[in-house]
């Protein structure tokens, strides 16, 4: 179902963008930055560098990714690359579907990446650093495809790189919302109940990032408290939804 | 309006530059020694408000909370008295990092080391039953926080009742790393409160029991401390049958010291 041609013409996109060699820089960076801010605690300097390092470099991988995604597609809609694929014999879910293969492709070394950069920090190859490796893939392939829906379905690529960041942000605080929620503190208010209502709907189809990728799976190296069906589940949910939502936009479009 | 030869121009814009960067000086004179003033401890949010700090990572909202208690009051050049500190605030942002992360020990060392070392009584037992309930814990040497709560208690809050409660729960505790003296730790602060009687009677207890394997060295420390500071009229310590039997070596080294001291 990929049309291989395709994927590898992103993977060198990727390569002519030197998003991969920029993000290794801007994560040599975020380690400098971490380490920095770990020598300011007075205790469990170590702990400290490695919560603030996972945090850092799952955040400069999704503002690099969502950046490369969106205005790629921007470009390639606006300089009749899709209409030339088009014109050739694939099909549009084809041509969606092996772009997405692409994207997961370029998230998957970006995990591993990242994953080999804490693993040199932290010094210890756990149980609990596979776990949060594997959620990082999963949070940026899923990062990937909600990327991948806003540029196809948004005329502007500023607007699809804010739209997706936010998106992004939400599915990290969702957890977070729905405890605020649950505390019913403002319970009866017709203001509380009606943002309530919206975060029930929004949680819908928002993704669970708090649950996945909590460093302290790195600190403890246990992977307390982790669910591991959550991975794979969100993964075929998330990105079969964006997948299938970007499909629809796109079938609607006119060339 | 007349246009004015290049040369005019470039005067002209020079001179708005010129003008403007003396106005800059003049409002960085102005405000360079103003300062934004310390509200003081802000209120704690609640523990799912408390994510926003790590961006929904529980870990690195911890660490942050560690950093925002660590550094309250003394950034930017400024540096503030703990007396202008509000405890009860402080003991909130406690409870909230335990929530966050009951294993770490980043926020238990600040509370202890840090923040207690107020000098006010009443700051300092805002700390006492957080360190309690971190230090209730026999793994990985956490009940040094539960020590260091009686520590509190009995020097700086000097509520030596609060004090002997704390170091009953620290002797409670059954640890396979703890050190015999957490176990004497209420006779310590029962010597304290006065109460030589039941000090004597748990140390000669701890002594006597085998399942301290205590050294030699050990029991004579303790025989030291029994003879030295919970002797009192009428205690018939001479002739109580485990002072006298574990206690001989040291009895014995005693009076020969006496002897000797007695022949200078």
């Amino acid at each position: 179902m990929i049309s291989f041609p395709l994927w590898r013409y992103i993977l060198m996109a990727v390569t002519r963008d030197r998003v991969i060699q920029l993000l290794i820089v801007m994560m040599l960076l975020g380690v400098s930055a971490s380490i920095f801010l770990g020598s300011t605690a007075t205790i469990e300097k170590h702990q400290f560098a490695v919560a603030a390092a996972a945090t850092i470099l799952r955040i400069l991988s999704v503002l690099g990714l969502v950046t490369f995604i969106c205005f790629f597609i921007r470009r390639a809609f606006d300089s009749r690359e899709i209409d030339y694929l088009l014109a050739t014999p694939l099909t549009r879910h084809r041509l969606l579907f092996s772009i997405s293969a692409a994207f997961i492709t370029v998230a998957l070394i970006l995990s591993v990446v990242i994953a080999l950069v804490i693993l040199v920090l932290s010094r210890h190859l756990t149980q609990g650093w596979m776990i949060w490796s594997l959620s990082v893939f999963v949070e940026l392939s899923i990062t990937c495809m909600i990327a991948l829906f806003f540029s196809v379905a948004l005329k502007s690529a500023t607007v699809s790189v804010i739209c997706s960041l936010g998106y992004y942000s939400l599915a990290r605080m969702m957890g977070a919302m729905i405890g605020i929620l649950s505390t019913k503190l403002e319970q009866g208010k017709t203001v509380h109940e009606a943002v309530s209502w919206i975060t029930k709907t929004l949680s819908l189809v928002t993704p669970r990032f708090d649950l996945m990728a909590q460093s302290a799976w790195l600190v403890y190296g246990d992977g307390a408290g982790v669910q591991l069906w959550i991975l794979p589940a969100q993964f075929i949910v998330f990105c079969a939804l964006f997948f299938f939502c970007a499909a629809f936009d796109l079938r609607r479009s006119q060339f | 309006m007349a246009r004015l030869s290049s040369r005019k121009q470039d005067a002209l814009d020079l001179a708005w530059i010129l003008l403007v960067l003396g106005l800059s000086f003049a409002v960085m004179h102005f405000t360079y020694e103003m300062r934004e003033k310390w509200p003081g401890v802000q209120p704690a949010p609640s523990d799912s408000a408390a994510l926003f700090y790590g961006f929904g990572d529980r870990q690195f909202s911890y660490r942050n909370v560690g950093i925002i208690l660590q550094n309250a009051g003394d950034t930017g050049g400024r540096t503030t008295n703990f007396k202008d500190y509000d405890y009860g605030i402080i003991e909130d942002w406690l409870k909230l990092s335990e929530k966050l992360d009951f294993s770490a020990n980043y926020v238990p060392s600040l509370a202890a080391y840090y923040f207690g070392s107020a000098k006010d009584p009443e700051q300092v037992r805002h700390l006492l039953d957080y360190l309690a309930r971190v230090g209730n814990d026999s793994k990985n040497e956490r009940w040094r926080w539960l020590a260091q709560a009686v520590y509190l208690a009995r020097f700086q809050v000097k509520d030596q009742q609060k004090a002997l409660d704390l170091a009953n729960q620290l002797a409670a505790l059954d640890g396979p790393d703890m050190p015999t003296w957490t176990k004497i730790m209420p006779a310590y602060v029962n010597k304290a409160k006065g109460d030589k009687k039941e000090a004597r009677d748990l140390l000669l207890l701890t002594i006597a029991d085998p399942k301290f394997h205590l050294e030699q060295a050990e029991i004579n420390q303790n025989c030291w401390y029994i003879n030295e500071n919970l002797r009192e009229e009428g205690d018939a310590l001479d002739q109580n049958e485990v002072f006298t039997s574990f206690c001989a070596d040291y009895l014995k080294s005693e009076q020969q010291t006496q002897k000797s001291a007695v022949m200078k």
